[in-house]
């Protein structure tokens, strides 16, 4: 090409340059305005997201007053500031540190104070295991594990060690249900509509990507 | 108030990620335009620009395609980051003086890629980070020192290593990528006040030896890095505070105490004291802006060589003079983009060791970019720190991947945990 007409097309071609990074610039705006409404929606319509458990919280009468979820990292205890607040005699505002580990949920108590596991005085870090009824202060809380499988006790399976575990069915309470067949949505897989790769290219839209219900991600 | 019932399938409907093949085309777009046109610049055409013009759209369908299959990683993140590797290896097929140059810059890329996944990996796995943080405090600590003891003067600082073969290495890039890391294996778990001292103990350690290379710009980086890590790990903002004003005295003790810092004050607020010498750098990046006007002056008719290191600190520049001002804004618009993207990623993430990564990497990338563009257009000072995924540079490029890298895995972690979330409230409609 001579000089001339490389001059003539690379002063056309600025416009284009401009107007591909105003289009680019635009379109990661909108994903990233689409993914922050996404993670919102999530978040408000599962408020235990990230939670592993929660702690049924009975009062004087024995009856389940409060349901309170388990992150899988917080404190407990009766300040604005803890992840599970607790508001009672006796509860310190920096009660315990709550952390999933490797090996299950790790309580370790902060203050000293009346905080007993299942009628024993708890000083040190302990797994907590479902089923597991504390006595923090005068409010006493019964430990709801969502998968009892992940918070096995001392060296047992790590919850993030198999990712393919991730996208089976969470381990059922009871044997006689089956899933499979009861699974509204229909999918019976271990696929995630939202990483469908194959319709990067293809002609599916977003809407039909998650319908179609097919495995297309199945590992 | 009674909570609304909902189902799983209905709660999926509105939970689609962001389309993201538009934005990967236009990417592509540009790389096939922009190398085609550096390939016509020539008679007959530079083969160099046409392997570049199908390689580049290849490599980065590729990476989106296998990254996001392996990891789960947020493509939206990575596109733009390929964006930015785009525009850096058209400008340099343009600019620079030897064709090796972008071959080199592509290699560094490719070294880049894998840093990355490392990066991913790292974070993916990575279960007892506490007690990673000795050994990452120790490794960092060497790393940095090492130009002291085996390093040479390059621009005014020792923060070069010179290895076997002409290979050059800077370890405090690399250093970033082990501050992140350790600051948050320390700072995990809302740490208590005398839990902190040690970990900004080796962060001080770090400044103190980068303020001995005289890398101020580097200095500058962990420092803010360190202040925001602390305050995402603790909340606690009078001693952020206190700390940031620690900073702005020494920052001032530095410019009475040290010449050379007090020659770039006076620089950066004359340059045109002295044009022939000291201020040439920072006028001919001046009128490069200037000249490109709104749409630039385009491919391959500028004059950018005229800037010195203009493939390094002042590419920004040179982006001005041959794209405009249009496309440069726009390149910064991606780099915010990128930094808001990445606060959500901070803010999704389920374990404060996780966050800490992603804020860390955040506040890296960001201030690293607001550093060398505000030096370019006479903003601020000027510090020799890099365009992330622009510059030239295989240490910045690599260890720059390399963080990127770990905010990728720690999207990755929140995808995951949101799909199990999303399963577990599928199997419990199942079983009501």
């Amino acid at each position: 090409m001579n000089s001339d007409l490389y001059t003539l097309v690379s002063l056309a071609a600025r416009y284009w340059f401009a107007l591909l990074m105003v289009v680019t610039v635009a379109r990661a705006w909108h994903a990233t305005r689409v993914d922050n409404r996404r993670a919102r929606v999530l978040r408000g319509w599962m408020p235990e997201t990230g939670c592993i458990g929660e702690f049924l919280a009975s009062g004087a009468r024995d009856r389940i007053e409060i349901r309170l979820p388990i992150p899988r990292e917080g404190v407990l205890g009766s300040s604005s500031g803890a992840d599970i607040q607790i508001r009672g005699r006796g509860i310190a505002r920096n009660q315990a540190h709550i952390e999933l580990r490797e090996g299950g949920v790790w309580v370790r108590p902060l203050k000293r104070g009346i905080f007993a596991r299942n009628g024993e005085t708890m000083q040190e870090p302990f797994l907590l295991r479902d089923g597991d009824i504390f006595t923090v202060g005068s409010v006493q809380l019964i430990t709801v594990l969502f998968d009892p499988a992940e918070a096995r006790r001392g060296g047992g399976e790590d919850p993030f060690g198999d990712e393919e575990r991730l996208w089976d069915e969470p381990r059922k309470r009871s044997a006689a249900q089956d899933p499979e067949k009861r699974n509204p949505s229909g999918r019976t897989d271990a696929a995630d509509p939202f990483f469908d790769d194959d319709a990067l290219w293809g002609d599916e839209t977003e809407e039909t990507v998650w319908q179609s219900g097919k495995s297309r991600h199945h590992r | 108030m009674a909570k609304r019932q909902i189902k799983a399938s209905s709660l999926m409907q509105v939970l689609l990620r962001s389309n993201t093949r538009l934005l990967l085309s236009g990417v592509i777009a540009f790389q096939i335009s922009g190398m085609l046109l550096l390939a016509m610049k020539t008679s007959p055409p530079d083969w160099q620009a046409l392997l570049f013009a199908a390689a580049m759209p290849c490599a980065s369908a590729g990476i989106v395609r296998l990254f996001s299959a392996l990891w789960k990683v947020d493509r939206a993140l990575l596109i733009l980051m390929l964006f930015l590797c785009s525009v850096s290896l058209v400008t340099l097929e343009d600019i620079a003086r030897s064709a090796v140059t972008p071959w080199q810059q592509a290699t560094h890329m490719l070294g880049g890629f894998l840093a990355m996944a490392l990066g991913i990996l790292t974070v993916r796995k990575l279960r007892r980070y506490e007690k990673w943080f000795l050994p990452l405090s120790a490794a960092a600590v060497a790393g940095v020192a090492l130009p002291l003891v085996f390093g040479q003067w390059h621009y005014g600082a020792k923060n070069w290593i010179h290895l076997f073969g002409g290979v050059s290495v800077q370890p405090a890039e690399f250093g970033k990528c082990a501050l992140i890391l350790l600051l948050a294996c320390g700072l995990a778990n809302r740490p208590r006040m005398r839990q902190c001292v040690v970990p900004l103990a080796v962060a001080a350690a770090l400044c103190g030896l980068l303020l001995a290379e005289r890398d101020l710009g580097a200095l500058l980086l962990y420092f803010l890095v360190t202040c925001a890590a602390y305050f995402a790990a603790t909340g606690n903002l009078p001693v952020t505070l206190m700390g940031l004003g620690a900073g702005v005295a020494g920052g001032v003790l530095a410019v009475r105490m040290f010449p050379y810092v007090q020659k770039r004050i006076e620089v950066w607020q004359n340059p045109w004291s002295d044009p022939l010498d000291k201020g040439w750098q920072i006028i001919q990046a001046l009128i490069a802006i200037g000249s490109g006007g709104l749409f630039g002056m385009g491919l391959g008719l500028g004059y950018p060589r005229n800037i010195p290191l203009y493939n390094s600190d002042f590419i920004f520049a040179a982006i001005c003079e041959e794209f405009g001002l249009v496309f440069a804004v726009g390149l910064i618009l991606i780099y915010v983009i990128i930094i808001l993207r990445g606060i959500s990623v901070a803010m999704n993430a389920r374990t404060s060791f996780h966050m800490l990564i992603a804020v860390g990497v955040v506040v890296l990338i960001g201030v690293q970019a607001f550093i060398i563009i505000g030096g370019n257009v006479k903003m601020i000072p000027l510090t020799g720190v890099t365009l992330p995924f622009v510059s030239t540079g295989g240490s910045s490029i690599i260890s720059m991947m390399g963080a990127f890298g770990m905010l990728l895995g720690v999207s990755s972690v929140n995808a995951y945990d949101e799909a199990e979330d999303l399963k577990r409230l599928e199997w419990r409609e199942a079983n009501a």
